[in-house]
């Protein structure tokens, strides 16, 4: 036993060594998943300074036209670019990228014969629409926009009519008051994190290697090729855990995310997930016949899994046959289990579903790895 | 007493429809340099993989350092060193980090990674990577790699290939001193010269087959029997020794 796990651990550390002592290698591997943590927690823990650039074109004399300027600046959120000449030099501006949106009151704006004309009759307030214009391209832009202006006009009926609206809408999550957003983008990116360690490091490594001639060389030792993917195997996992650690850290200490309640289910749902991944990067280098094949499949897999696994698209959206096959990638159960540990899963069998597909996936990637495992 | 550290009977290996070794058999004496000699392609190397339990064994069978290679493939393993052409090296990963994996990997005690640099003259190069090696250091190095569990049985294949003048005398003169040690030596070579100032014995292959074996001078007595001579005059000394003669000996690298 001794005998068998003494030469693969020190295979792994001089995996290990040689891995973190590749600048280029470590900056793949670290980077991309900490600049997308920290661009995305950044973004998404400064709500408070969310400011759209929008075109206030006021064609309406009424007072209540400057009642509705007034409240959209009191929002805090709409910048009001220079008054536009006109509606068409503003959605000129709008077209070419200058503004957010452009905002509309018409010239009838406010009068009272605009509106439901019976109801307009009989209660003589006020009507008219407000007209928002948004360049469909930036949905997220146009959707923040007409959020925040249909709180606007919900508040200014409340004060024409004069009463309370009977029905109201309140969100609230099933996921704890304490649950924050950087949570749900935190489990996407670091689960990516350990997809590329996989992917791109186990995947290239070993194909680079019989290239180049170092597993012959290990070959003519009394090396197995068990000893030679155990080793691989664990040097990739405990960067993979550094890479956790270091985002963790990152994003409790930086963005405010809650400390996970059960930091041992944590670590080792990550490590058992991080062993699935790595071992479809093995499963990866053995049906490749050259580093750069591997490199094609691993990207295949990598965009796949992004796809997949609702960090584009969210599986809500996806048709039932994607959303289907969605939940059975490797990353999605990653993904899953991570979130229901940052959001409070209190034990093993809260994810036994996740941990399930992680060892059917295990099975499939190790069996398929060590079978088409070769030196040369 | 048997003393065949080697013991090849009738060695054979298919490669779809090329027939690369085709019924090789002999013997490697204990503490003995033996060469196999040949062109590109003769099957020179083949025959040292499968001796070296790195190819399966077609027909024929052999046995190295006692073990059959065939039924005993991890003991040869043990019970060998190897050098490989075109040796190449986990990068970013010191020699002396290296040896100690090899040293671990043998279960080896008492040795240290400096210990085997000094043996092959790399003390200086302990925490360089192999990248930063020139060819002929690289070749030292392997061969510390390969010696690093004092092996019965060494395999070179094709040593001095690529190296420079003194290069090559160097790695001569360390072969000489590991046969003097007591290891058993079988090397490849196409060049005359280093099987004939090295090799105990040799055998020459062609076309995967052995076609002569015995000692460098029990060859060209051979071939003088058959009427052979020589037309041009045979000369103390070669353009090589000329070359050491003005750039010394010593190593360059």
């Amino acid at each position: 036993m001794k005998h068998y796990f003494g030469p693969a651990l020190r295979l792994a550390r001089l995996q290990f060594t040689r891995i973190l002592r590749d600048p280029v290698g470590t900056i793949i591997l670290f980077g991309l998943p900490m600049v997308l943590l920290v661009v995305f927690g950044a973004f998404m823990s400064n709500t408070d300074s969310l400011s759209l650039e929008v075109a206030f074109v006021n064609d309406s004399p009424q007072e209540l036209s400057a009642m509705v300027g007034e409240t959209m600046r009191s929002t805090g959120v709409f910048e009001f670019s220079d008054t536009p000449a006109s509606l068409e030099s503003a959605l000129e501006k709008l077209r070419e990228g200058d503004l957010d949106a452009v905002i509309h009151l018409p010239i009838s704006f406010g009068d009272p014969a605009e509106g439901d004309a019976e109801a307009q009759e009989t209660s003589g307030l006020p009507g008219g629409s407000i007209e928002l214009y948004v360049d469909e391209s930036r949905g997220q832009t146009a959707d923040i926009a007409r959020s925040i202006l249909n709180g606007i006009v919900l508040e200014l009926n409340q004060q024409i009519v004069g009463v309370e609206m009977p029905l109201s809408l309140t969100q609230r999550s099933v996921l704890g008051e304490n649950v924050q957003p950087i949570s749900f983008v935190f489990a996407l990116f670091a689960a990516l994190g350990m997809l590329m360690m996989g992917v791109f490091g186990a995947a290239t490594l070993i194909p680079m290697d019989r290239k180049t001639g170092v597993l012959r060389r290990l070959h003519v030792m009394p090396v197995s090729g068990g000893q030679l993917l155990i080793g691989t195997m664990l040097s990739f996992a405990i960067l993979s855990l550094l890479l956790l650690t270091v985002m963790t850290a990152t994003a409790v200490l930086a963005f405010g995310m809650p400390m996970p309640d059960n930091p041992v289910l944590y670590a080792g749902f990550a490590l058992l997930a991080t062993i699935m991944l790595i071992g479809l990067g093995f499963a990866i280098s053995g049906i490749s016949k050259t580093p750069s094949q591997a490199d094609v499949y691993g990207q295949i897999v990598f965009f796949g899994s992004l796809a997949l696994g609702g960090i584009w698209v969210p599986q809500a959206f996806m048709p039932d046959i994607v959303r289907t096959i969605s939940r059975g990638i490797p990353l999605t159960p990653v993904i899953d289990g991570l979130q229901a540990i940052l959001h409070g899963a209190p034990g093993v069998v809260d994810l036994l579903p996740q941990i399930a597909v992680i060892l059917v996936w295990i099975l499939v990637t190790y069996t398929v790895g060590i079978r088409t495992f070769r030196w040369e | 007493m048997n003393t065949d550290m080697i013991e090849a009977h009738e060695l054979s290996k298919h490669y779809g429809d090329l027939h690369a070794v085709r019924g090789v058999s002999f013997e490697v004496k204990a503490g003995e340099i033996f060469g196999i000699l040949g062109p590109n392609g003769a099957g020179k190397t083949t025959t040292l993989e499968m001796l070296e339990a790195l190819r399966r064994i077609d027909s024929g069978s052999a046995r190295v350092a006692g073990h059959d290679v065939s039924r005993e493939p991890d003991a040869v393993k043990r019970a060998i060193g190897v050098q490989i052409q075109s040796a190449a090296f986990f990068d970013k990963v010191r020699l002396e980090e290296l040896l100690s994996f090899a040293l671990s990997v043998y279960h080896v005690r008492g040795v240290t990674p400096r210990d085997l640099l000094a043996r092959v003259q790399l003390s200086e190069k302990a925490r360089s990577y192999p990248e930063q090696l020139s060819g002929g250091q690289l070749q030292r190095f392997s061969i510390a790699m390969a010696i690093a569990h004092a092996p019965e049985m060494l395999f070179l294949d094709e040593p001095t290939t690529g190296l420079d003048p003194q290069a090559r005398r160097n790695t001569w003169d360390l072969i000489r001193e590991l046969r003097d040690d007591g290891i058993t030596i079988l090397l490849t070579t196409h060049y005359m010269d280093e099987a004939e100032f090295l090799c105990d014995r040799l055998a020459i292959m062609d076309k995967g087959s052995i076609v002569a074996l015995d000692s460098p001078a029990g060859l060209v007595e051979q071939l003088l029997d058959t009427g052979f001579t020589r037309t041009q005059e045979v000369r103390p000394a070669t353009l090589d020794d000329v070359f050491i003669h003005l750039t010394g000996k010593e190593l360059r690298d």
